[in-house]
């Protein structure tokens, strides 16, 4: 339920999405690394994992978000804070 | 019946009025919001807005910024410049006011003369502090009702207020700033002249017919995104514009939409028909119906010869016409638009010799199957006005022979903004490479330093100035070069970063992972090759200027001497390694 989305289930989503996209596997996404150290991004890709993103966890994100130079760690965080701050709003 | 600019209409004001006065209930629409403007209400928003220009100090012949992210804001804004006599230079938008971003727009100001800019409202407060002396226009100041102080000249909504400007078809209409870096960028300067001339060229080139219905998701700042939309105007044609990220983000969204429209018209550049191809699985497409497509313009950048076979298989269950893939070339010098494949014939694609192409500058023809064949997709042939003319080593080459494309026409500009003009005789060098077969342009290459992404244009030198403040470089030294595409082995061309590492002692993964974030930055993302040296590696002329040529081809060839590192944007970097 709302509230309960855990941060860690926000990390594991995000690395399945950005696996998919980049066509990568997903055990070579770790959370300290930033998206630009993956292999072959660009910008198109990095939109199109924006947009699952927004299906996915149902909010809107700021591109700046994933090209900003933070780690994967960090785009979960702020990807979290978003869910929480879109299910205190339904609230 | 044609869809064409009636003959007769000499400025783009002029062809705002005329497409009100015999189209009133056209219409503009947008994705997002799922808005529309009539013709009418465009040209009623246009009026307006130069009327509030002229008020505001903007004379007729004066360059003026337009920032604006909606594509309908766009278009009122581009009527009003228009209708006040005054001069526009589009820009990019970009998210939020970005060092990047403010370093281009004050050389872009520089270079054009532009002393108002106007932006979307949130962004006019920041925007002036951050650029004194610029005289920022918020966007609501030019539409809607809107309570002025006292001699800020409101004017009447009725546009017969305002005179109407003594612009000439020789009259600056536009500076269009694609080319060039971001410190040295070049503003192509169009005439009204060349650029209702360059609209009748996409007219002729699409064969434009009454009933049309034009759908794309370009910038306006863009030349390809801005011509497209005028030229429906110009020609009484409904056009519907959405954002660029609204395609990329829920591309099946926007097909949805673009189906539901029936659109007849399409523009775009090649990966964005490589992205509905990632997007739109076999099993959804026969969901979408795109029998109503005439002519899908494919240009902007290079084909990939598999792309057109690919896409029409994917989508010819969605009822697609093999004929409606249009591979196009142009550039923002001719306006956009210089040669189109014929109208109703199917894309087609050379098979040449590789071998002899890039070794002896020749398109020998060769067997589709043979193993050193290479696929040149044709650009088509010279739109009406327009010509196309092959240069080798100064001179006019024959067929088949590769050099530098230049054109010619109406639709050309004389020259970049503040530049010498161009020679007589009005031919103008693209920067490209190709050859003629026939009447038939083929694109092989570019003499050009950039590299084009998503349909937009890089420099090197762009990318240098995001790498260089990065930590760990000995004395900020670090090139970019672009390194051309392997055919052979489907590598696309891509920018490598040649850098001077302060300790030659490993581990480089944070230098290597910084560098490498810092360029994406420069290049909306895309990743890039990263070769560390050792202090002193880069190589420079007696006067220090860096051999960046020099350097890149020993690279290609493996004898460039001190790497400490070589990471292609292939590879996974380990930034704690």
């Amino acid at each position: 339920m709302a509230g309960q989305l855990t941060h860690q289930a926000v990390s594991h989503a995000l690395k399945g999405i950005v696996a998919r996209v980049l066509q990568i596997p997903e055990s070579t996404i770790t959370d300290d690394a930033r998206i630009t150290d993956l292999s072959l991004v660009e910008s198109i890709k990095l939109l199109r994992i924006a947009g699952r993103i927004e299906r996915t966890f149902g909010i809107e994100l700021d591109n700046e978000v994933l090209f900003r130079t933070g780690t994967l760690s960090e785009i979960a965080d702020e990807i979290h804070r978003l869910c929480v701050q879109e299910q205190e709003k339904v609230a | 019946m044609s869809a064409l600019l009636p003959a007769g209409v000499r400025t783009l004001g002029e062809m705002f009025v005329r497409a009100f006065e015999s189209h009133p209930a056209q219409v503009v629409g947008t994705f997002r919001p799922g808005r529309r403007l009539t013709f009418r209400e465009l040209v009623r928003d246009g009026r307006l807005a130069a009327v509030r220009l002229r008020s505001l100090g903007v004379e007729p012949a004066a360059p003026v910024a337009v920032l604006l992210q909606s594509p309908v804001d766009f278009l009122r804004v581009t009527g009003g410049i228009a209708l006040a006599g005054a001069v526009m230079v589009p820009l990019a938008v970009s998210t939020g006011l970005t060092r990047a971003f403010l370093t281009r727009m004050r050389h872009v100001l520089a270079d054009s003369g532009a002393r108002f800019a106007v932006i979307d409202d949130p962004y006019a407060e920041p925007l002036a502090e951050l650029v004194p002396g610029l005289r920022v226009v918020p966007f609501s100041r030019l539409t809607g009702p809107h309570a002025c102080p006292p001699g800020d000249g409101d004017g009447d909504v009725n546009g017969d207020v305002l005179e109407p400007p003594q612009a000439g078809e020789d009259d600056l209409a536009l500076i269009q700033y694609t080319s060039g870096s971001t410190s040295a960028p070049r503003g192509v300067a169009l005439t009204h002249r060349n650029v209702l001339a360059g609209l009748r060229a996409i007219q002729r080139g699409v064969d434009a017919r009454a009933g049309d219905v034009t759908c794309h998701w370009l910038p306006l700042s863009h030349d390809m995104g801005l011509f497209s939309t005028l030229a429906a105007i110009g020609g009484g044609v409904a056009v519907h514009v959405s954002e660029p990220q609204d395609f990329v983000k829920r591309p099946e969204d926007w097909l949805r939409w673009f189906c539901d429209l029936r659109a007849t018209v399409y523009v775009g550049p090649a990966f964005g028909y490589g992205h509905l191809l990632d997007s739109v699985p076999p099993e959804d497409v026969p969901g979408f119906d795109l029998s109503a497509v005439r002519v899908m313009l494919n240009g902007a950048e290079p084909i990939a010869p598999e792309l057109i076979a690919a896409f029409q298989e994917r989508f010819a269950p969605a009822g697609l016409d093999p004929r409606a893939m249009t591979p196009c070339y142009g550039l923002a010098e001719a306006t956009l638009a210089v040669t189109f494949t014929p109208a109703g014939q199917e894309a087609r694609i050379d098979w040449v010799d590789r071998d002899l192409l890039n070794n002896a500058g020749r398109a020998e023809p060769a067997g589709r199957g043979a193993p050193a064949a290479r696929g040149i997709v044709s650009c088509g042939v010279p739109a009406p006005g327009l010509e196309v003319r092959i240069v080798k080593d100064g001179v006019e080459a024959g067929e088949r022979v590769v050099g530098d494309i230049e054109v010619r026409g109406e639709p050309v500009t004389r020259g970049y903004h503040g530049q010498a003009p161009l020679p007589a005789g009005g031919w103008c060098p693209t920067g490209d490479l190709g050859y003629l077969a026939g009447p038939a342009l083929h694109v092989t290459g570019r003499r050009k330093e950039m590299i084009i992404l998503g349909g937009r244009n890089y420099y090197p030198e762009d990318v240098e100035a995001g790498v260089r403040r990065v930590a760990g470089l000995h004395r900020g030294r670090a090139v970019a070069v672009v390194l051309p595409a392997d055919h052979g082995l489907g590598r696309p061309e891509r920018i490598a970063v040649l850098a001077e590492a302060a300790t030659a002692r490993p581990p480089h993964g944070r230098l290597v992972s910084d560098l490498r974030a810092a360029a994406a930055g420069e290049l909306g993302g895309a990743s890039v090759d990263v070769v560390l040296l050792g202090r002193g590696g880069l190589l420079r002329t007696t006067s220090g200027k860096f051999q960046r040529l020099l350097m890149r081809d020993r690279l290609l060839a493996g004898t460039l001497d001190r790497v400490l590192e070589h990471v292609t944007a292939e590879e996974r970097v380990r930034s704690a390694a």
